[in-house]
């Protein structure tokens, strides 16, 4: 198999993960998919020198949560609170509308670094120590970002607030 | 409960459409190799004059006519500033003037100072304002970075400011005409707004100017005028003017870009007047599927009329508005740093143009070839 197509093997199969991630972290289909190519765009680079391709997708998904959390890349794409309503037709029911809604105001609130660490552990189900390995810092870091996190997520809507009142703050 | 947070989050992912990025990554990483291993290439290519100006002529709606020759009333005779940056990252300013274009390094501190991101210079060109990256705090839980200012006479940085991740700054120090320099010191600060004297070290708080990538005009009483990008949500931007006594106004330009289905990115330059401004679009070749060799942050490819909306000039060569289109990228945030006219950087990344609102040619500059990435940081006229 060719490096190109090795890539290319690799890239097809992680950027729908890669994408739905990027999603979560800027909320947004155009700012998702610059990020993932950016950080695809970057493994492609240093492609021949990953000796171990199983940890090309690990590599991959750090560069684009550092990209994330870069300050004057999230300083553009930072979302704020807005009136508008979502752009995009959808088939769900208005329940269904309105929590995710809500969890796109709640999620706005947050830093870069915080939502980053509530994707992570929450949806990616990453550890306290994965987590950390993967933004770069301490697990003390991780655990007060998510303490903080949470917090403002129940404060950002009331809706939230039950959901979010069971979920543990480190493990 | 972990479990109905997921799964919520899970409902939200699945908004995100399916998309195929690897070709798109592949040209993005091999125009950033060819890049700093090409550029002689690309010299030898353009040799000649004739090439040149065919490279760098304007094209008007379907036209492709070379631009017209050069007018002798107004030349680019003053100090230009530069940043160049390495493929490690490392970021550098340099200055040059047409006399003695050989690149003198103002400033080379590696890595942690974001020059070509931040980077403004006074308009006497004494002072350069710009923001460090964060690291990690002491404290191992804060990120902080500082807001700078290097005295280029002296060579002296001196701190003016922190930011912390917690409170969100999102404007570059940035000159008035009078040689103020503007600070947004983050969310959390007492005075978040403010000018930074850098003659007494007298900091004055000021109004909130409704926005990002603040730019600082005056208006015809000579008062400030803050023109800003403001996020209304996701990747819709609005353009306010705000006047010195925070009186705000939006200006039409998100209606008519959306009318092409476009959105505005950065507002990256405006005119001395505020009359004009340079933004950064969704429409640029470099979003998501481009072909030009990188996508600097304070790159911008309208040139559009504040108050009115009307879009003068373009560098996107698809555009779908029948406007006027120019060869090359508009020079950043100095793009509109000659009043009455437009710098811009030539498409062989060799030199600068200075062209008038009617789309002509008035003055080209060569510079050097460099293995580096160059952004216009300034000009400042002799």
């Amino acid at each position: 198999m060719t490096t190109q197509s090795e890539f290319e093997e690799f890239a097809t199969a992680a950027t729908p993960s890669l994408l739905r991630s990027a999603y979560l972290l800027t909320g947004d289909q155009h700012l998702a998919e610059d990020l993932v190519q950016t950080a695809l765009a970057r493994t492609h680079r240093y492609w021949r020198r990953i000796n171990d391709k199983s940890h090309a997708a690990t590599y991959t998904r750090k560069t684009m949560y550092h990209q994330q959390v870069s300050y004057w890349r999230r300083r553009r794409f930072k979302e704020q609170l807005s009136d508008l309503p979502p752009e995009r037709a959808s088939s769900d029911n208005t329940a269904d509308i309105d929590l995710k809604l809500s969890l796109r105001k709640a999620l706005a609130q947050l830093t870069a670094r915080q939502r980053a660490v509530v994707v992570l552990r929450y949806f990616e189900d990453r550890s306290v120590s994965e987590t950390a390995a993967i933004l770069r810092c301490s697990e003390g870091s991780i655990k007060s970002h998510t303490f903080r996190a949470l917090n403002k997520l129940r404060d950002a809507l009331p809706s939230l607030t039950d959901l979010l009142n069971g979920v543990p703050s480190d493990r | 409960m972990t479990d109905e947070l997921k799964q919520l989050m899970n409902q939200f992912a699945d908004e995100v459409k399916p998309t195929s990025l690897h070709e798109a990554a592949v040209r993005r990483s091999r125009r950033g190799t060819r890049r700093n291993a090409g550029l002689a290439a690309v010299t030898a290519l353009a040799v000649t004059g004739g090439a040149i100006l065919g490279l760098n002529g304007l094209a008007f709606g379907d036209s492709n006519d070379p631009a017209p020759a050069a007018s002798p009333a107004i030349q680019l005779d003053g100090v230009f500033y530069e940043a160049l940056t390495t493929t490690d990252v490392s970021e550098s300013i340099h200055q040059w003037t047409v006399d003695a274009p050989q690149r003198v390094a103002v400033a080379s501190d590696g890595p942690e100072n974001r020059y070509a991101d931040t980077a403004n210079v006074s308009p006497d060109g004494r002072y350069i304002g710009y923001i460090t990256r964060d690291t990690l705090a002491e404290d191992g839980f804060n990120y902080l970075g500082r807001f700078m200012l290097l005295d280029v006479q002296s060579g002296e940085h001196r701190e003016l400011g922190e930011y912390n991740t917690e409170w969100d700054s999102c404007s570059a120090p940035t000159w008035t005409a009078d040689g103020r320099l503007f600070l947004d010191l983050g969310t959390k600060a007492d005075d978040r707004y403010g000018f930074h004297d850098p003659q007494t070290g007298d900091f004055t708080a000021t109004v909130d100017p409704g926005g990002c990538d603040v730019q600082i005009a005056q208006d015809e009483n000579g008062q400030d005028l803050f023109i800003a990008s403001r996020i209304l949500g996701g990747d819709v931007y609005d353009i306010n003017v705000t006047t010195a006594d925070g009186e705000t106004t939006t200006s039409p330009l998100r209606e008519i870009f959306m009318e092409s289905g476009i959105h505005i990115h950065n507002l990256t330059a405006v005119s001395d007047d505020g009359r004009f401004a340079c933004l950064r679009t969704t429409a640029r070749p470099s979003f998501l599927s481009d072909d030009i060799p990188d996508d600097p942050l304070r790159s911008c490819d309208y040139i559009v009329e504040t108050a009115t909306g009307e879009l003068i000039m373009t560098t996107n060569e698809n555009a779908p508005q029948d406007i006027p289109r120019v060869s090359g990228e508009f020079a950043s945030v100095a793009a509109l740093a000659v009043p009455g006219y437009i710098l811009v950087a030539k498409s062989d990344n060799h030199g600068y143009q200075l062209i008038d609102f009617a789309g002509e040619v008035v003055d080209t500059i060569e510079t050097e070839s460099t293995g580096e990435n160059i952004q216009l940081l300034g000009y400042v006229p002799a």
